[in-house]
């Protein structure tokens, strides 16, 4: 039986390509971003960490935006490892402090870093620390950073559900 | 109008794009050169090149922002009197795909596919002035959305050389 749709069927053999996909429950098994249910459903997941990564573009957005995953565009390589220094050191300095995913935008020669961030310490702390990762940060990476933080008063705010 | 009080036109008092307090000292009207005849120094004003066409190019991953953003480098076109001429996006994404395997080690049989999409958009602008395409430019650029990038490309109107000039009224004698 030729499945085809009419026009491919009448076409020359040469023209009949087949495409082929196959797929099973073992092929396509995946763990990446996941996290197991808990007998007591007691573990709390922000709205980013209950969406897997298939649900990017759909119900997620990304959390690096630059232009160095185009075609032909540079520096792919040195903005990836900067964004992981910049997540480690976020979450260092803040210590404890960062309630959501650390989002990196970069627009010419400036980087923005944007987080949720409990209000576990007093504001004039608050200040120092943020003056103080974007100085080290903007002399690290040789541009000038902002830090745009959004404080959250009760961290149970930032939970979507419990697992 | 003069282009500056247009665009402070445009901006509305309560907007909060990102924008640089300093835009004003870079539009200049036109280029003057100093010229000394004596002790007097005596500015020559530079003549304005002329461009027949400027073609910008965007690249982005998300069709939706670029379409947001040429919307709005029209607008702002319409509103600065510059002509605009086609503008338009490329039907299909340009895809990058590599499919390597799952597992560290062993389990060949497992792969997985990644996809990198590059989307296009182009605008063409007819007959500026360079002070109207460096201001103009200077405007859009400051506003880009992160994860999208231009190409701007100027194509220049000049006199014909004189040598060729002649060579023309020659022949035509």
């Amino acid at each position: 039986m030729n499945f085809l749709p009419i026009i491919q069927q009448n076409a020359p053999i040469s023209m009949q390509i087949v495409r082929g996909f196959r797929s099973s429950a073992a092929l396509s098994s995946v763990q990446s971003g996941r996290y197991k249910i808990t007998p007591k459903r007691d573990r709390p997941l922000t709205y980013e960490m209950a969406n897997p990564p298939h649900f990017i573009a759909h119900r997620k957005a990304w959390n690096s935006w630059n232009t160095s995953n185009l075609r032909g565009e540079l520096r792919t390589a040195q903005c990836i490892t900067e964004d992981m220094f910049i997540r480690k050191f976020m979450t260092g300095t803040w210590h404890s402090l960062v309630l959501s995913e650390v989002i990196i935008k970069r627009q010419f020669n400036h980087i923005r870093i944007a987080a949720l961030i409990k209000q576990g310490i007093s504001a004039r702390k608050m200040y120092f620390l943020l003056g103080y990762t974007e100085e080290m940060l903007s002399y690290w990476l040789q541009c000038p950073v902002t830090l745009e933080l959004q404080t959250v008063a009760d961290p149970k705010d930032v939970i979507f559900k419990y697992i | 109008m003069n282009i500056l009080q247009k665009i402070n036109s445009i901006i509305p008092a309560s907007s909060k794009r990102i924008f640089s307090q300093n835009y004003l000292r870079l539009f200049s009207s036109t280029i003057t050169q100093p010229q000394t005849i004596g002790e007097n120094e005596i500015a020559v004003p530079q003549k304005d090149k002329l461009y027949s066409r400027l073609e910008i190019e965007l690249k982005g991953i998300e069709p939706e922002v670029m379409r947001s953003y040429a919307w709005y480098a029209q607008k702002s076109a319409e509103h600065l009197g510059i002509k605009i001429g086609r503008c338009y996006a490329a039907r299909k994404s340009e895809k990058d795909r590599w499919t390597v395997l799952k597992s560290v080690h062993v389990h060949a049989k497992h792969l997985v596919s990644y996809e990198a999409r590059t989307y296009y958009r182009f605008m063409n602008f007819h007959n500026l002035t360079q002070s109207t395409l460096e201001t103009f430019l200077e405007y859009i650029q400051r506003n880009l959305p992160e994860g999208t990038a231009m190409k701007a490309t100027k194509i220049e109107i000049q006199p014909l050389p004189e040598h060729i000039v002649k060579s023309i009224e020659e022949n035509a004698k």
